[in-house]
């Protein structure tokens, strides 16, 4: 598990990166296209008028900040900077990071007070530990890196750590593979090296020997400059070795010094001479190696990245980016929060309206069919019951004056008695209820009287009794139906 | 230690806004069931009330079609009874009166006749229903009489509507 820093610096589609040393400068915009970033080189030239060279690229930077289109970022030497891996005890990262930085203290030669530091890379192996790498530079290093870019009119939203910078680019452009790789960036005024395993970054030297000072105008001068910084680059060199021996080591050139081919030559015979296990390869395009670097980190910063200028240290445009993003978050947030009030407020009203018109709807009906002028709210609809079993009583005689009739009934009876051969001794009818007592001409002739009312509606039930010393069927036929 | 910026105050306090937002709306949601159904238990007792004023509409019809009647009590039943059963050994008798919607008021007439040929009686039971207002027959006993065929004693109750 590892945790990826934020370098404070908004999403955009371009970024310019620009390589600055003494008498040269090289700037590269790059975008990103469904193809990945692409990269246009604006600036590469060795002036001493450096501001002038400049002036019309900074205006085009410059424009494109404003807009919040693009950003600019430089590096801070690996010189004026330092990268160490540190390990702290513990397991937790979030406790790690507390003593992460007294740790780093112990390792300065300078206060941390006095210093930008912070971790780009801190990862949790699964040991109990916590490996971070550490990045640090003096504020005044910095300040000076800033100083010296805005005297140019080239004020970069991102100050980038050179080494990771040049060890991201080598391992994006050359992937990495088995053994130490060094990338040996040689400038106008100083020689960057970084040395790495895999894909991963182990530490970053510098020498303040540049191509200057190594192609001086005297031989003597020239010889001792390049010993010196074969010295320089051996030292480095193995004591990573000591920590990695028997691997292969490839060397990959870059900066503006890598297209002198009889300077390179000449360094790499020098090498030789006293490390004969270094295969020598170089980036295409090296003068602006590290421009494209920079400009890559700024726009997809994913491995190793770094700002120095954060804090105190945050460029102007970038800390209004951050007020407009965090103004424009509360206000989304507060639109958020608004529109939640509104719709509540809306539904309890909506509900309140629906409630109330359900209210008068039923008080006005239930007045109208009661006549009470209150009616206790909750209880309409059992007033109105009891009222209408009250009213029922008094509207049943009007409504019984419509029910099918007992005379159209009694006579249909007697006329089915006549047409039957029924002798009726007695008929009751009441409400639903009906009795008929009398004899038949014979067993089935009452059965015909009682199919007809059953199909009238009536349940019917009829008892029959045989004849013994009459001739008659004598009956007795019960029928009622609901009401 | 830093003072909290403009945006960070703003930030504070539109989070706070999203915040009572967000727990008023669970607030709403927790009550909206018993909401609904508090709701659709009135507009259920709408419709239960809606469909008794439709029954009390239609029993007050059969009111107003009393109402509508040029006479506003039914002719008396001894008088009938003398027209167009004259002769018959008969007794009428009041049995109750109740009150009726408004200004109504419903009779109970009880009439007894002796050996009443059936055909009388059966057209002295439509001819008393179609008074207007009617006589209208609720409860009849009748048993034929051995002595005279085709007669018997008659028990009937009549239910007529009158105004007060």
């Amino acid at each position: 598990m590892h945790k990826q820093v934020d370098i404070n610096l908004p999403p955009v589609r371009a970024a310019y990166g620009m390589d600055l040393a003494g008498g040269f400068v090289a700037v590269v915009r790059a975008r990103t296209t469904r193809s990945g970033i692409q990269n246009e080189t604006l600036l590469e030239i060795h002036t001493d008028d450096l501001k002038t060279a400049l002036t019309e690229t900074a205006q085009r930077v410059h424009a494109e900040v404003l807009f919040q289109k693009a950003v600019l970022s430089a590096a801070l030497p690996v010189q004026d900077s330092m990268a160490r891996w540190l390990e702290a005890p513990f397991p937790s990262m979030a406790k790690a990071r507390k003593v992460l930085p007294s740790l780093l203290d112990i390792q300065l030669p300078f206060p941390l007070e006095t210093c930008v530091h912070g971790f780009p890379f801190l990862e949790a192996p699964g040991s109990g530990r916590v490996r971070a790498l550490a990045v640090a530079a003096r504020k005044e290093n910095v300040d000076a890196r800033i100083t010296a870019c805005a005297e140019l009119n080239m004020d970069p939203q991102c100050l980038d750590h050179e080494g990771l910078a040049l060890w991201t680019q080598s391992v994006a452009e050359k992937p990495p593979a088995q053994g130490l790789r060094l990338v040996a960036y040689l400038g106008t005024d100083r020689t960057a090296w970084v040395i790495g395993e895999g894909d991963r970054f182990l530490s970053a030297h510098a020498s303040k020997t540049g191509t200057r000072q190594l192609g001086a105008a005297t031989p003597d001068a020239s010889q001792t400059a390049r010993h010196e910084w074969r010295d320089r680059a051996l030292r480095n060199l193995r004591a990573q070795l000591a920590a990695h021996p028997d691997t292969a080591i490839q060397w990959y050139w870059t900066g503006p010094g890598a297209d002198d081919k009889p300077l390179i030559g000449d360094l790499e015979s020098l090498l030789h001479a006293s490390e004969s296990g270094i295969h020598y390869n170089a980036h295409k395009q090296p003068a602006t190696f590290l421009a494209r670097a920079l400009a890559a980190r700024a726009l997809e910063p994913r491995d190793w990245p770094w700002n120095y200028r954060f804090a105190d240290a945050v460029h102007p445009a970038v800390s209004r980016w951050r007020d407009r993003a965090r103004r424009r978050t509360a206000w989304t947030v507060m639109a958020a929060g608004l529109a939640l009030c509104v719709l509540n407020l809306s539904f309890g009203m909506l509900a309140d309206i629906k409630n109330r018109q359900a209210d008068r709807a039923l008080e006005r009906l239930a007045q109208s069919i009661t006549g009470l002028p209150s009616i206790p709210r909750g209880q309409e609809r059992i007033v109105v019951q009891r009222a209408l079993e009250e009213q029922q009583e008094q509207l049943d005689p009007f409504l019984r004056a419509f029910d099918p009739s007992h005379t159209v009934t009694l006579h249909d009876l007697l006329r089915r008695g006549q047409t039957g051969g029924l002798r009726y001794e007695s008929i009751s009818l009441r409400a639903d209820h009906l009795l008929i007592q009398g004899s038949a001409d014979d067993w089935d002739g009452c059965e015909v009287l009682a199919n007809q009312l059953r199909d009238e509606g009536w349940t019917v039930n009829l008892d029959r009794q045989e004849a013994v010393a009459v001739e008659h069927v004598r009956f007795r036929l019960t029928a009622g139906r609901s009401s | 230690m830093k003072r909290p910026d403009h945006s960070t105050w703003w930030l504070a306090g539109a989070s706070l806004l999203l915040l009572i937002g967000g727990i008023w709306t669970v607030s709403t949601l927790q009550r909206y069931p018993a909401q609904k159904r508090h709701i659709e238990r009135k507009i259920d007792d709408l419709h239960q009330i809606a469909a008794y004023q439709q029954a009390q509409e239609r029993d007050l019809a059969a009111v107003q079609s009393f109402e509508d009647l040029p006479a506003n009590r039914p002719p008396d039943l001894s008088t009938l009874l003398r027209e167009q059963a004259s002769g018959l050994q008969s007794e009428v008798r009041r049995r109750e009166t109740r009150a009726a919607w408004g200004d109504w008021q419903a009779h109970r007439m009880e009439v007894s006749l002796e050996r009443v040929p059936l055909d009388v009686l059966g057209r002295f039971l439509s001819i008393a229903e179609q008074q207007r207002p009617p006589w209208r027959l609720i409860e009849s006993n009748i048993v034929a009489t051995e002595e005279q065929p085709g007669g018997a004693r008659a028990t009937l109750v009549f239910e007529g509507l009158a105004k007060r």
